[in-house]
């Protein structure tokens, strides 16, 4: 399965959440940002998500795919407030629409999530529909 | 022109929570850093996502209400209200002739009632197969409504004045005591027995918060550390329940008749965030409003503030939105205020919270030492202020401010001073 | 002293979704009563109700994806309070709603049923019993994750104040009738005191939802009389035997009168007194010497410095059960003195049903508008005044023209509070 398939019915989760158009949600739009969802419209998206595929995300596991396991502490610098290098390594990997950003050593911790996209969560999706080594 | 102002001191307290069943004990436990969270004892949460809860311990209805006619049709949360209002009006030394009944009233901060899974699932079942409705029988329909324990309450004391019952969530009790100020200060009574009462630890509420990912589900083999305001590694709250009751009365009134005055109420603000349903402002928006309206209705300048009974409710949101809104209204006096959250030891008492709040504050100005923020080794990210960690500390102040919060953005701050001699 | 004045009136009633609409069925007599529609009530012993025909949100919600977790009674609550907003003409400037404030009553519980009712039911065993172990698990799998936000019971004080940018002081008083009058005295006192320049207040209740209903009608405080139609809910006649309720929303905007002035606000009416007080015997069932309101009336015209025997009309609290009226009675017969016989009193309660938490607000629209038209609106199903309730000039079933410069509105709780607001023509 690839994740092609999923993305009609995250468009059709996200659009239900946040009481917009599927047309308006596209690969490229951005989740909280573009499409304005707070944190409970979130659950929202993800109970949908649960009722139509069957897979259980919980919210807290938005964040700990894009951090990707790296401790807080190596994924953050709490000093210079920025992603560190190893973290921005992690982001691109999960995240690759960051990379002609030139987000290296600018992107405050806080600030990731708003650059996550409906492609992203297509992607994280597909990660835990399909078992491993499939 | 504003009309002539009353002041408005308290002069009674009360208390039901998770670390004593009254205020005194409640008081030596926070000196001591006690925990009260444990494992859930209200309904069998074996299997629920959260097992953990402060909960209120070895409390005695008849002993602590002795007549039978306030206890009728009363709640969990209903009881400790009542309770807790019986040993404030003690407290306070208020008899049957103090004051007229129609300048005394009652005005609290609660919350509806749950059914029972037994009675919900039966509702539902009949409205569902289109069976003959389930008609809720008055006792039930009488011990969900919140008001039934303030109405006792107001039958403990003889108070015919004003009957508010206010219902904010989290901020509920920061409301209700800045609703009975408002009510003094402006003469529709001379005393009001205020604040607050919950219990949430139920299946229903439990579920509700859970959902929302708002209450922590780590420590939940080690409950007493699991409430962490202001650390690092703090990921939700722990939910509290019990009750705090004051008697408010103004000031002439207090001195004439010889009371034992705690503290003056100096200043009340509550605001909107007008943001979003749950999540803090990201600028501080209605916390820092409610804080400076609060502080310049007072007078008090910000440097004389001592201590701050925090909401610290142990999310990353709210602690962080917390401590930047305090840090833009006290500027340079920041670091050198006391800020704690007793949440860290009782939980989360949701309406009753800023009466809890409340009890913390009346004590530094009492005693000048302050309640710790337990389980607090490592505080968060741009968390750099004092929030009195692990172990009470000596504050030297006389002036004191109370937060509370709340989802759907309402927020409730006011302020205490020391009652000067003039 | 800052003199505060009620520049804007939004109502939604059986009567109709707008202030002016209401206010012409009032005076033509017409009544919201009628069986029942939105359920099945085939099984309660009430089957009346005054419900909203075609209320539509989307008319005072754009974004569906906040209508999305509104209940019906937060939906009444935003349309009552847009009405409000809109009627006053108030447009606010930046900066400005930090000294907005908001104060609402109502008497709401819980989240919409039908979101929640298959996850509850997942813990029902087939013999009636409930497994709490299963709730915990499949139940918890199935449960709405938003249905707390949205069984909030403030929640119509975050929909509104982030609809409107209201920042300033609030609250929610949780009751029955006096919620929401309570919550318009605050106001009042709110921007009175510089607390607030202007401020929206009201309540809202969707008292006619089955989960009201079903909560209501083993009480036996509503008519049996479900033949009757809308004859059945009769205030202060001899033949009443209860109540009917209704659902609706009613809200006021409130500024100092300078500012309204400045801006050109149509003004209704000035708040001069409210006050209010507690009977300690009203669980349910009000003491019947009324004293308690009686003190409530006095205290509101103490404040204004107002005798007796100027008022020209009280809108009541008439909700057609035998001892809720003649209480009432009981109280402007001693709270009037040798007047009461010559003030007029009307209930709209038969017309529009009994609001709950709306009630007390919906009074004091309906005392503005008295002020405003001079136009005293009826009470309807009055045939023969009980002896019990004698000596007040009730209007009985006709409007009655007549100039109206101090008006009354009353309002009571389930649980034994009394509140009374009065108003004056703002000259």
């Amino acid at each position: 399965m690839t994740n092609v398939e999923f993305l009609p019915q995250v468009r059709s989760a996200v659009a239900e959440a946040l009481g917009i158009e599927e047309d308006e949600v596209t690969p490229q739009a951005t989740l909280l940002d573009e499409l304005g969802a707070e944190s409970i419209d979130l659950l929202d998206m993800l109970f949908r998500l649960q009722r139509s595929m069957g897979v259980k995300i919980q919210a807290a596991d938005l964040a700990n795919y894009v951090q990707g396991g790296i401790p807080d502490d190596d994924f953050g610098s709490e000093e210079q407030d920025v992603i560190t290098p190893a973290g921005m390594a992690q982001l691109k990997i999960v995240m690759p629409q960051i990379i002609p950003m030139n987000l290296d050593g600018k992107l405050q911790p806080e600030k990731v999530m708003s650059y996550f996209t409906v492609q992203n969560l297509v992607d994280m999706v597909t990660s835990r529909a399909t078992p491993v080594g499939t | 022109m504003r009309p002539a102002q009353r002041r408005v001191v308290i002069t009674g307290i009360g208390a039901v929570t998770p670390v004593g069943n009254d205020a005194a004990t409640t008081w030596t436990s926070f000196m001591a850093g006690r925990s009260g969270v444990g494992p859930i004892t209200t309904f069998d949460a074996s299997t629920f996502p959260v097992r953990i809860a402060g909960m209120v311990r070895d409390f005695d209805p008849e002993s602590r209400i002795p007549r039978a006619d306030l206890r009728r049709n009363l709640s969990r949360q209903g009881m400790f209200g009542v309770a807790a209002a019986q040993e404030a009006l003690a407290d306070a030394g208020v008899g049957a002739d103090t004051y007229r009944p129609r300048d005394r009233g009652v005005s609290v901060g609660a919350t509806s009632g749950r059914p029972s899974l037994d009675e919900l699932a039966e509702i539902f079942h009949r409205f569902r197969d289109s069976l003959p409705l389930y008609r809720q029988p008055l006792e039930h329909v009488l011990e969900r409504d919140q008001n039934v324990p303030a109405a006792a309450i107001a039958r403990s004391a003889g108070c015919e004045g004003p009957m508010l019952g206010i219902s904010t969530a989290c901020t509920a009790s920061g409301h209700a005591i800045g609703e009975a100020y408002r009510r003094i200060q402006e003469g529709d009574a001379r005393l009001m027995i205020a604040g607050g009462y919950d219990s949430l630890i139920s299946w229903l509420d439990i579920l509700g918060f859970s959902l929302l990912g708002a209450l922590t589900t780590d420590f939940a083999d080690e409950p007493e550390r699991a409430s962490r305001p202001f650390s690092a590694d703090r990921s939700g709250f722990v939910l509290g329940e019990g009750a705090a009751m004051f008697v408010l009365e103004d000031l002439e009134g207090a001195r004439e008749r010889g009371a034992t005055i705690h503290a003056e109420l100096t200043g009340y603000a509550a605001t909107m965030n007008a943001y979003r349903m749950t999540d803090p402002p990201p600028d501080g928006g209605g916390v820092t409003l409610a804080m400076a309206r609060a502080l310049e209705e007072s007078d008090v300048p910000p440097e004389d503030i001592g201590y701050i009974a925090a909401h610290g409710t142990s999310t990353p949101g709210n602690d962080l939105c917390e401590t930047l809104a305090i840090k833009d209204v006290f500027g340079a006096h920041a670091p050198q205020l006391a800020i704690s959250s007793v949440k860290s030891m009782v939980g989360h008492l949701t309406a009753a919270a800023a009466g809890v709040g409340l009890i913390g504050a009346l004590g530094v100005l009492r005693e000048g030492r302050a309640p710790p923020t337990i389980n607090l080794e490592s505080p968060g990210p741009k968390l750099d202020l004092d929030y009195v960690p692990n172990t009470a500390k000596s504050v030297d102040t006389s002036a004191a401010m109370v937060n509370a919060f709340a989802f759907g953005g309402t927020n409730a701050c006011f302020i205490l001073e020391k009652v000067r001699a003039s | 002293m800052t003199r505060v004045v009620i520049s804007g009136v939004g109502l939604v009633t059986p009567l109709g979704t707008g202030t002016e609409v209401t206010w012409q069925a009032l005076i033509a007599g017409k009544s919201g009563v009628d069986r029942l529609r939105g359920f099945d009530a085939s099984s309660l012993r009430t089957q009346l109700g005054a419900e909203i025909q075609d209320f539509d949100p989307t008319q005072f919600v754009a974004q569906r994806r906040i209508l999305r977790n509104m209940t019906r009674n937060d939906q009444l609550a935003v349309a009552g309070a847009a009405l409000a907003i809109r009627d006053a003409g108030w447009v606010l400037e930046d900066g400005d709603g930090d000294r907005a404030g908001l104060f609402i009553g109502g008497n709401k519980e819980i989240s919409e049923p039908s979101k929640v009712l298959d996850a509850v039911l997942v813990s029902r065993n087939a013999d009636g019993s409930t497994d709490m172990a299963r709730m915990g698990t499949e139940g918890a799998e199935q449960f709405y994750p938003l249905f707390y936000v949205e069984g909030l019971q403030a929640a119509a004080l975050f929909y509104i104040s982030q609809a409107h940018g209201l920042r300033g002081t609030n609250t929610y008083f949780a009751g029955t009738g006096d919620a929401s009058m309570t919550a318009i005295g605050r106001a009042y006192r709110a921007v009175r005191r510089g607390e607030a320049t202007m401020a929206v207040a009201g309540g809202f209740d969707d008292a006619t939802s089955w989960w009201s209903m079903t909560k209501l009608d083993a009480l036996e405080v509503m008519t049996s009389h479900n033949d009757l139609g809308a004859a059945a809910c009769r205030p202060y006649d001899r033949d009443r035997d209860g109540y009917v309720l209704g659902e609706g929303a009613a809200f006021v905007v409130l500024e100092d009168e300078d500012t309204a002035r400045k801006r050109g606000a149509d003004i209704y009416a000035e708040i001069v007194g409210t006050h209010s007080s507690f009977d300690l015997d009203g669980l349910v069932t009000p003491s019947p010497d009324g004293r308690s309101l009686a003190s409530a009336i006095g205290g509101a015209l103490d404040e204004a410095g107002v005798s007796p025997s100027a008022v020209d009309y009280v809108a009541t609290d008439g909700c057609a059960t035998k001892p809720g009226d003649a209480s009432e009675a009981a109280a402007l017969r001693s709270a009037l003195g040798p007047a009461a016989s010559r003030i007029a009193a009307s209930s709209v309660k038969a017309a529009t049903g009994h609001l709950v938490a709306a009630s007390g607000a919906l009074n004091v629209a309906v005392a503005a508008l008295a002020v405003r038209h001079n136009t005293i609106p009826p009470t309807l199903n009055l045939t023969n005044v009980d002896p019990a309730c004698a000596g007040i000039d009730w209007v009985p079933n006709e409007a009655r023209s007549q100039r109206v410069d101090h008006a009354l509105a009353l309002a009571r709780g389930l649980e034994g509070q009394n509140v009374a607001l009065l108003l004056r023509a703002s000259d």
